[in-house]
């Protein structure tokens, strides 16, 4: 079940909109531009090295934008992935069209249905710098702290629906136990064989 | 359209598997060659010819997936099923399994070919095409008393590598060519002068002092010009800037990426460098190369391909043994000094059936190359259908008593052998009779496929027999054992043979071969 958030906007100083979630505003009333434009300075020799971006909090994106800027000037390309808890929040933000181009936001019930997502994995494999926001982290304190310490079921029955259609007929659906359970218990038929590849590539030591 | 795929994943003789795929896909007259192997090996496929299609196995990200704790191993199987999608939907009229190793012999097993050149899964059990796949699996656990690579690979593919796979970038080769012209130039050398790239790469390990000392010597001399050469992908700059520092002169380098090397390669007239894939390239580029091996190292595991090469085995950087092996490529006067009386310079040369690994300086070790010789003759004389001639029919006396105290040892070993067969063939009389009985023949047959012995002839003869006993099958017990039987028969048949070879009767073997082939001629008229 997706956990409710109280979700108001309210206008900085500046006359921009600031969204306080639970009471809590996650970015500056003041100068949300200015604010945002210092947190990023702080991961600016980070930045230069990578391009690949994991963010914890959306908020408005004020900090996403700034950090954008900064990876501008050091790199061609990047990529930047957002991890948001808040539903709310992330509806607010579609509706007013704030995501930048080329931010992926990713607005998941649990660590377990981001780590169930292929293109979140495959992103991962890519050792992003991951960058919190802190109002957000804070505020989802328990939820980062999941994600950032997950560990995913080795229980072949619960890897069963993520595998693809296509390769499914080499598995069982009921299967109870580990990957090494599974191969253990397969027949010598030729069909196992690309399952004994498989195990052999990730049983070697080193390429 | 005939089609060939071949099986190519480790790095580590890569060259050598592309020129091979290359080779056979000719050999059997194949329009498409497809070649399967890992990601990390892209850079090596830049620069080929004659390959039609190149499938990756992301094996990084597969293993990152699988041993990390956070993500579902699902996504692992999804990416190597993917990856292999596109061999697994087609018919293939040859498969090419080229290093024999676990994984491609089941995913040789799995795949739907015709044919399998080299070894495969199947039902469980490992089947090889030749008694050649099978030696090399065993040659990598026998050290020095393995036949060495070259030999069988020659034996497996039965074909002579031609220079057909790699590919030269015209541009890049005029540029490099053009570059060094102007490099003669300055120096004011010959036209004759030769270039000598050393290659200084990850796997450099020799000291810095003894690579400056084969910098100044090359220098020195008005025939040569020795240039460093270092992967762009992989700085070396910082050994670069250290030899400088202890050169007389400035050392002029070339960085060069695994794409340009074979268009800079082919431009040099010879290569030094510590053992690494880059030799065989250079030698399949007609290239001469001189390989710096530790002493530690035996040849088994040289990268030098072809005749007329030179390899040396020696603790430092043998600048001596190298200048010794220059003189000897251009019959040039490079100053040679004292040679350490430890290292060794072999000269490849073939005969019609094996690559040969001649002494011309250093202790020579008569007990290795009598062990190899005998060997080889040992596997023709047993397995192969072509003859060979008995290689030790004139010895001197040194010889003649090493051989006879090799042919003793082995005898010792074999008699322990000889005891199991027998065992198991008194053991199987009884097997019938009852269960424990039953048992005790297979727990003996068991012994005997795992014979532990140093002797070369005897795992092999072993390894090959559990091949042969695995291949029985029957509905019956009785008819199971009797085709048992036979197969012990015929391990008795061949050990009596390797019996007659080590009681050195060249004689005998050659007259019973011959009536061997007068009697299987016969049948055949």
């Amino acid at each position: 079940m997706r956990e409710e958030f109280d979700l108001q906007v309210k206008q900085s100083k500046d006359d921009l909109a600031v969204p306080v979630v639970n009471e809590v505003y996650l970015h500056s009333m003041y100068q949300p531009i200015n604010e945002a434009s210092a947190f990023a300075e702080g991961y600016r020799e980070q930045l230069k090295k990578k391009n690949v971006v994991l963010m914890l909090g959306l908020g408005f994106c004020y900090h996403i934008q700034a950090i954008i800027e900064v990876l501008k000037q050091y790199h061609a390309d990047y990529t930047i992935m957002v991890i948001e808890p808040c539903g709310e929040l992330y509806s607010a933000v579609r509706e007013r069209k704030l995501i930048p181009d080329s931010v992926i936001v990713m607005n998941p019930e649990s660590p377990t249905e981001l780590y169930n997502n292929e293109m979140f994995v495959n992103f991962l494999l890519e050792s992003p710098l991951i960058i919190k926001h802190d109002p957000s982290f804070n505020l989802h304190f328990d939820y980062f702290k999941r994600t950032l310490s997950y560990k995913s079921s080795t229980q072949m029955k619960d890897n069963y629906s993520l595998i693809k259609d296509n390769c499914k007929h080499f598995f069982d659906e009921e299967f109870e136990g580990s990957w090494d359970d599974f191969v253990n218990t397969r027949s010598t038929d030729n069909n196992n064989n690309i399952i004994f590849a498989l195990n052999e590539l990730v049983s070697e030591q080193g390429a | 359209m005939k089609s060939i795929v071949a099986l190519a994943l480790s790095k580590h003789n890569l060259y050598d598997a592309i020129q091979i795929s290359v080779d056979q896909k000719a050999k059997f007259n194949c329009e498409q060659l497809t070649i399967v192997t890992y990601k990390s090996n892209e850079s090596f496929f830049a620069t080929v010819n004659n390959i039609d299609h190149i499938i990756y196995i992301d094996e990084n990200k597969i293993r990152q997936i699988f041993k990390s704790p956070i993500y579902p191993v699902a996504f692992a199987i999804n990416e190597f099923l993917s990856n292999l999608e596109p061999l697994m939907n087609k018919e293939w009229d040859f498969c090419l399994n080229i290093y024999n190793s676990p994984i491609t012999n089941y995913i040789a097993g799995a795949l739907n070919a015709r044919n399998t050149i080299g070894s495969k899964i199947d039902t469980g059990s490992r089947v090889d095409d030749t008694n050649w796949s099978k030696i090399e699996s065993l040659n990598s656990t026998m050290g020095q008393h393995s036949i060495d690579k070259e030999s069988i690979w020659r034996k497996r593919f039965a074909t002579q590598f031609h220079n057909n796979a790699f590919k030269i970038d015209e541009t890049k080769s005029s540029l490099a060519s053009t570059n060094l012209s102007r490099i003669k130039k300055q120096l004011k050398r010959s036209n004759d002068s030769k270039f000598v790239g050393v290659i200084v790469n990850e796997s450099t390990t020799k000291d810095i002092d003894s690579y400056a000392y084969l910098f100044n010597s090359l220098f020195a001399n008005e025939m040569y010009i020795p240039l460093a050469i270092f992967d762009k992908n992989n700085d070396r700059s910082d050994f670069i800037d250290r030899l400088n520092e202890k050169v007389r002169h400035d050392i002029i380098s070339i960085e060069c990426t695994q794409k340009a090397l074979p268009s800079v390669i082919i431009n040099l007239n010879a290569i030094i460098a510590e053992s690494s894939p880059v030799i065989s390239l250079a030698n399949y580029l007609d290239i001469p190369t001189i390989e710096l091996m530790s002493t530690n190292d035996d040849l088994y595991g040289t990268f030098t391909r072809t005749v007329g090469n030179f390899i040396i085995c020696s603790h430092e950087v043998p600048t001596n043994e190298a200048c010794l092996s220059l003189n000897q490529l251009f019959a040039t006067e490079l100053e040679v000094e004292a040679i350490s009386s430890r290292s060794r310079i072999y000269y490849i040369t073939e005969d019609e059936s094996y690559a040969r690994y001649k002494t011309v300086h250093g202790p020579f070790n008569l007990e290795e190359q009598i062990t190899k010789r005998l060997n080889e003759y040992l596997i023709d004389t047993i397995f192969s259908e072509n003859k060979s001639q008995y290689p030790f029919a004139s010895m001197n006396s040194e010889q003649s008593t090493m051989l006879k105290s090799i042919c003793e040892q082995r005898r010792f070993e074999l008699t322990g052998f000889v005891k199991k067969i027998l065992s198991c063939m008194r053991l199987l009389k009884s097997a019938s009779s009852s269960k424990e009985k039953a048992m005790s023949f297979f727990a003996e047959l068991g012994e005997l496929i795992h014979f532990r012995s140093e002797d070369f002839t005897i795992r092999w003869l072993a390894a090959t027999f559990e091949d042969s006993a695995q291949n029985v099958k029957s509905s019956t017990f009785s008819e199971r054992l009797r085709l048992l039987e036979i197969k012990l028969f015929e391990l008795k048949d061949k050990v009596q043979i390797y019996k007659d070879v080590l009681e050195i009767k060249p004689r005998d073997i050659e007259r019973s071969r011959e009536e061997n082939i007068e009697v299987r001629n016969e049948q055949t008229q």
